[in-house]
């Protein structure tokens, strides 16, 4: 497939999405009322409140700093607990969804594989925000129903990533192990998982990160994570608290990215060796003396006692429903999920109806907007990223770019200047989480979908403003260094060598956004917009748990159906350009992926 | 030690010619041979057929008297055990440090939770007796090195490490120097002669290189078109015959 093909595939698309959601430009424009609010939110931005902006909350008890605290205890407890949840299902999903584990089974055998896997897919296709308020529903306010909430969709996604890193590993190793007499299992383990396993704890940390910032979105359906006190704050006007808490979100979320890119070198490539001779009398000399990475072993440590703590510490939030009214609530909550008309006459043929009446009216409008919402985003975000990159591309914006010497300019402190400006506004974009920063975006814009397009494509514009990037700074073509030894500019070399070179690249990466922006696309809906999530949001308000659970089961056969277009057209591009085109950093696979 | 009797492979990839084509080869205990031949001749489908690794399409492979495709998972296990097998690519994990890599090569007579043992906390004898291997291999120094961060030559070394420390009866190595520099595949195959004849291991090496196989085997398999063309001595008219050269 041509680049020139999956362009005009993307302008087309981009033109029937724009039609399809009768999107209207004046709307791009903030109402009367949100510029107020910007106004008044932007400015606040340089004074963020380090005590309660009303006097009456003041006198209520608790600090200011206190609630801060505790509500990013609560942020940061459930999502590492749901992370070791997360690690379990995608340790073991993952194996069972390789096909390095399967290999030599037999065909009966490796059908499970397909169970599995599909398993897997359901698992994470439902948005954490959507598996919340099913399980808040089900088992009413419980901590366990925000863990379980991030559990799930976090195992799935951890379990498929960690089953294609499984099948990409090369099986060398495991082949030899076999060869020489070692059994399947551990030929596997000290063959493929060994090899594969600073790839899987990369990826492992980057999903915390993530985490984090989900399990603070969980505050908009009530559960006392960051988000709650944000969006309260915000709905009062007291934006500087709003500031607050989200400079809180933006550090946390930097200091895990943070974490994650200084232990990707020494696990990928392991730690510096000592400079010095080493001795080689005796296996204790060189035991003392071998390299170490300090950071990898005092992360372990850190993870291990964080999770410890987050287990153990008492509950701070929870109704105190017994078990018996949980219990009640439950069954009552499992009899209402049977379609009302079934539930009343108790003829399982009405449910044709029933379904064919939702579907038609609501379901597959529903359907439609949300899927050229999310597309929306994704093309925006992409076009932003490939004029973006050329600027926060590092080894294009330095005095020698590409290591050409480009002569004395005044103008290149200008240049790295809003290099790094735009690299600070992705940073900061991509450490807000879509949900918060469409939340924001529709106080200012009005309920229009122009914010939720807006959030969507900003935060993975930030993504993919970064990923983008390290591709080119990653990448030796030679092109580039000659156009710019011919007297060719920055951006020329950019367009006309690396861009090209590494379009491929790109496209993969899109892809993998595209998806993330149907996923989330679900969700933003329960903000304002008439796409699934604002059905489910508006069943769950009318205590229709029956309609409830079927846009539910719709939103992630919609994601279901964009994972697979986009897994298709991934596998397309691997096989028509495979290296040097499409080239793997360093380590091996990105763990953004 | 090996018996093949007209021993045919045939791959399922619906090709005419079969990769080896009734091939008779008897190995005794403590024989070096090198197996030569062009690409595609059949140097790493006879070595498969040896490590049991490949089954003949027809005729028969038996080591130690037993035909090895008769024999159980366990038993079949149990002779891998016997066999070290050096791939053209080396087969290591480059995350693991050396002394893991090495390690790995007992993982017939380990099982699967001693191999664990081995990666999370190796004993202090095995420690030793690593050490001791590397000594002797010349990189000591290494054991605790990540695997990747050496060079290709001293990979090699690892890799001929952990088929010592198998404790082998028999050493498969499939090209094992094709990757380095004439010099050093002279003395990576000096080594793994030396130690294999020191310690009663039979060897059986493939090799695309005569020349330098001549320095150091007696016995040479010449294979071309799946079939044996040469068994024994060297001659150069036989080479010749045998990558159609011309004379």
């Amino acid at each position: 497939m041509s680049r020139r093909t999956f362009l005009v595939a993307g302008i087309a698309l981009a033109i029937v999405s724009f039609s399809s959601l009768n999107i209207q430009w004046p709307d791009l424009l903030p109402s009367p009322g949100g510029r107020t609010i910007a106004v008044d939110f932007f400015s606040a931005a340089l004074t963020p409140a380090f005590d309660f902006q009303s006097a009456a909350t003041r006198s209520l008890g608790a600090s200011f700093a206190e609630k801060l605290i505790g509500a990013l205890w609560i942020t940061l407890r459930y999502a590492v607990m749901a992370m070791t949840m997360a690690l379990v299902i995608g340790v073991v999903g993952g194996v069972f969804a390789s096909r390095a584990w399967w290999q030599r089974s037999s065909k009966s055998l490796r059908a499970m594989r397909s169970v599995v896997r599909l398993f897997l897919t359901a698992i994470r296709s439902v948005h954490e925000l959507l598996w919340a308020l099913l399980l808040l529903t089900a088992m009413g306010s419980s901590p366990w129903a925000a863990i379980w909430a991030l559990a799930l969709p976090y195992g799935g996604m951890l379990a498929k990533v960690f089953a294609e890193t499984l099948d990409e590993t090369s099986d060398t190793a495991s082949v030899v192990l076999r060869a020489n007499g070692g059994s399947g299992i551990a030929a596997f383990v000290a063959g493929i998982v060994s090899r594969a396993l600073p790839d899987l704890v990369t990826h492992a940390v980057y999903r915390l990160e993530c985490a984090f910032r989900a399990s603070a979105v969980l505050g908009f359906v009530g559960i006392p994570t960051l988000g709650y006190e944000l969006a309260t704050s915000f709905e009062d006007g007291h934006f500087r608290e709003v500031w607050t808490y989200l400079y809180t979100i933006i550090f946390v979320s930097l200091a895990l990215e943070w974490w994650g890119a200084r232990l990707r070198r020494p696990l990928t490539k392991g730690a510096t060796p000592a400079k010095q001779a080493m001795p080689t009398d005796s296996v204790a000399a060189l035991w003392s003396k071998r390299a170490r990475s300090p950071l990898v072993r005092g992360s372990g440590i850190a993870f291990m006692l964080a999770t410890l703590v987050c287990w153990i510490a008492p509950a701070q939030w929870g109704s105190q429903l017994s078990i018996a009214q949980r219990y009640d609530n439950f069954v009552r909550f499992t009899l209402e999920l049977v379609p009302h008309p079934v539930r009343e006459s108790g003829n399982w043929s009405e449910i044709l109806s029933w379904l064919g009446e939702l579907l038609v009216w609501d379901g597959v409008v529903a359907m439609w907007s949300t899927f050229h919402l999310g597309t929306l985003a994704a093309l925006f975000a992409g076009a932003v990223a490939l004029v973006g990159i050329g600027v926060t591309a590092r080894s294009l914006q330095s005095s020698t770019p590409r290591d050409v010497f480009m002569g004395q300019s005044l103008s290149l402190s200008v240049r790295v200047g809003s290099a790094a400006l735009l690299r600070l506004g992705a940073l900061v974009f991509r450490a807000i989480p879509e949900f918060i920063l469409a939340f924001i975006c529709l106080q200012i814009f009005g309920p229009t979908v122009w914010a939720l397009i807006v959030a969507l494509a900003l935060h993975n514009a930030g993504v993919l403003l970064r990923l983008g990037a390290e591709v080119i700074d990653n990448r030796d073509v030679g092109a580039d260094q000659v156009l710019l030894s011919q007297g060719a500019g920055r951006f020329v070399s950019y367009y006309l060598a690396l861009l090209p070179s590494a379009f491929n690249r790109f496209l993969l990466l899109l892809l993998y956004r595209w998806e993330t922006c149907i996923r989330e696309a679900t969700v933003l809906g329960m903000l304002s917009f008439g796409s699934l999530g604002f059905l489910i949001s508006e069943a769950r308000v009318r205590l229709f748990y029956d309609e409830m659970l079927l846009w539910i089961v719709l939103s992630g056969a919609l994601v279901m159906l964009g994972d697979l277009a986009s897994d298709s057209l991934r596998s397309l591009l691997r096989r028509d350009h495979r290296q040097p085109s499409i080239i793997r950093g360093p380590g091996s696979r990105s763990p953004y992926l | 030690m090996f018996e093949l009797r007209a021993a045919t492979l045939r791959y399922d990839t619906g090709g005419t010619t079969p990769a080896l084509n009734s091939i008779d080869l008897s190995i005794q205990t403590g024989e070096q041979i090198c197996l030569l031949g062009a690409s595609g001749a059949g140097k790493s489908s006879l070595l498969g057929l040896l490590n049991g690794r490949l089954q003949p399409s027809a005729g028969s492979v038996s080591y130690l008297g037993v035909s090895l495709q008769d024999m159980s998972v366990k038993t079949l296990r149990q002779a891998r055990g016997q066999m070290a097998w050096i791939p053209q690519d080396l087969g290591l994990v480059p995350s693991l440090r050396v002394s893991h890599n090495v390690s790995s090569g007992q993982v017939a007579s380990k099982g699967f939770w001693g191999m664990m043992r081995s990666l999370v906390l190796m004993s202090q004898t095995e420690q030793a007796r690593i050490h001791e291997l590397l000594q002797r291999l010349g990189i000591p120094e290494k054991m605790f090195t990540r695997t990747d961060q050496l060079s290709g030559g001293q990979q090699q070394r690892v890799a001929i490490a952990r088929a010592l420390h198998q404790g082998p009866r028999v050493i498969l190595a499939d090209e094992p120097v094709s990757a380095v520099d004439p010099t050093r595949a002279e003395d990576l195959l000096r080594l793994l002669s030396e130690l294999s004849r020191e310690a009663g291991v039979t060897l059986v090496v493939s090799l695309h290189d005569a020349r330098l196989a001549q320095r150091f085997f007696r016995r040479f398999v010449g294979l071309r078109n799946g079939q044996i063309e040469i068994d024994g001595e060297l001659t150069d008219r036989e080479l010749q015959k045998l990558y159609r050269l011309p004379s």
